[in-house]
């Protein structure tokens, strides 16, 4: 079934000659999805919310950027989000965690009643977290994986109720134990785009 | 002794920006020698600052005995300013890589004097929600940030939950908690 996607794109494309987006692009192109490609990296996009932008925050019109504002919309119509970002430390870049805090704002990500959280991005069912660990999995795991939780889980307060939530992780980037691990990481890559 | 604050909050009349000035006054009180390091008015760069200010930055922390971090919790983690400062200054560029504890080795050096490492952060929403929501921000200092500072270095978390529905007393309660615990520990 055809799905409209969001692809933000947070990889430095001078990492690993851009390894990860042409993997997940590779897959994405055997798949009829519409996709809506954000590239966080094209441009220079200023990850830091502004003063602007917070003291606007709470008044009923947050957008007051034109890059956030564009970024708002095309969010607003979209039925699966994909995030794909290499880890730092165990979390998501700072440019990753910028364009969150800076798009998704109150009228687009949420509404606040009476202090109370209510979705915002209902329309959004699949969400799918694509991440290169270079620590191990364990040790991703022992930090309780706080970049996963951000995306999947704190979003999962603001999208459809039954999304559909999906990590797909490559973990350990030793050369010597990529191969096999790079072959699962690519199957699974697949497996979870195509089926969207 | 001396105490590294850093403020990451791009609004100077913030709830957030009147925690670190008590942070501020308690530790100069209790003879902590702070230095407030604002991000937003140093307009540091989270994803491209210079070297020279990397460096400068390092140093302080280096210097430092305490450091202690005010900012608001964004989507239950660190906002994007606070996040792109300590990749830089404290990661420096490089990731840590199993087998290879190395790589985390210039980070442990510049962290190294430090009796405690604080984190005085709000809330939007409640402990219920934010426990519902994973609490990203605590388990980057439990896990990844305290990690690499030295064996007998406390991790301190000053939370204020539901900031979004507080009344001033809640918030004057608050900054009471920060300037009691602050005291104790410095």
């Amino acid at each position: 079934m055809a799905v409209q996607v969001v692809l933000v794109l947070a990889d430095d494309p001078a990492v690993d000659d851009g390894g990860l987006r042409r993997a997940v692009e590779a897959a994405l192109a055997t798949t009829d999805h519409a996709i809506d490609v954000i590239d966080l990296y094209a441009g220079d996009f200023n990850a830091a919310m502004t003063t602007a932008g917070r003291r606007a925050y709470h008044s009923g019109q947050p957008l007051v950027e034109p890059d956030v504002a564009d970024f708002g919309s095309r969010v607003r119509a979209a039925e699966a989000l994909i995030f794909v970002y290499r880890a730092r430390w165990t979390g998501m870049p700072p440019r990753l965690k910028g364009f969150v805090d800076r798009t998704f704002v109150p009228g687009v990500g949420f509404v606040l009643v009476d202090g109370k959280l209510q979705r915002g991005l209902v329309g959004v069912r699949r969400l799918v977290a694509i991440t290169i660990h270079d620590r191990s999995r364990s040790e991703v795991l022992r930090s309780r994986d706080y970049g996963r939780r951000i995306l999947l889980r704190t979003f999962g307060l603001i999208v459809h109720p039954r999304c559909r939530r999906r990590n797909v992780a490559l973990y350990d980037t030793r050369p010597e134990r990529a191969a096999a691990a790079r072959r699962r990481f690519a199957a699974k890559l697949d497996r979870v785009l195509v089926g969207l | 002794m001396s105490t590294l604050v850093v403020l990451c909050h791009p609004v100077p009349e913030s709830f957030v920006t009147a925690v670190a000035a008590q942070v501020v006054e308690t530790l100069d009180d209790a003879g902590a020698e702070p230095r407030l390091l604002n991000l937003y008015a140093e307009e540091f760069s989270p994803t491209a600052a210079g070297a020279a200010v990397v460096e400068a930055h390092g140093e302080e922390l280096r210097n430092a005995n305490a450091l202690v971090l005010v900012y608001p919790t964004w989507w239950s983690g660190l906002p994007a300013m606070l996040a792109g400062w300590l990749e830089q200054v404290v990661a420096g560029g490089s990731t840590p890589r199993p087998g290879r504890p190395e790589t985390t080795a210039s980070s442990r050096e510049l962290l190294a004097n430090l009796r405690y490492v604080a984190a005085v952060t709000t809330h939007g929403s409640s402990k219920y929600v934010n426990a519902v929501q994973g609490e990203a921000g605590l388990h980057f200092m439990r896990h990844s940030m305290h990690p690499l500072c030295p064996a007998d270095c406390r991790l301190v978390w000053l939370a204020f939950y539901g900031s979004d529905i507080s009344s001033m007393a809640d918030r004057r309660a608050f900054l009471a908690r920060v300037d009691r615990r602050l005291r104790k520990l410095a």
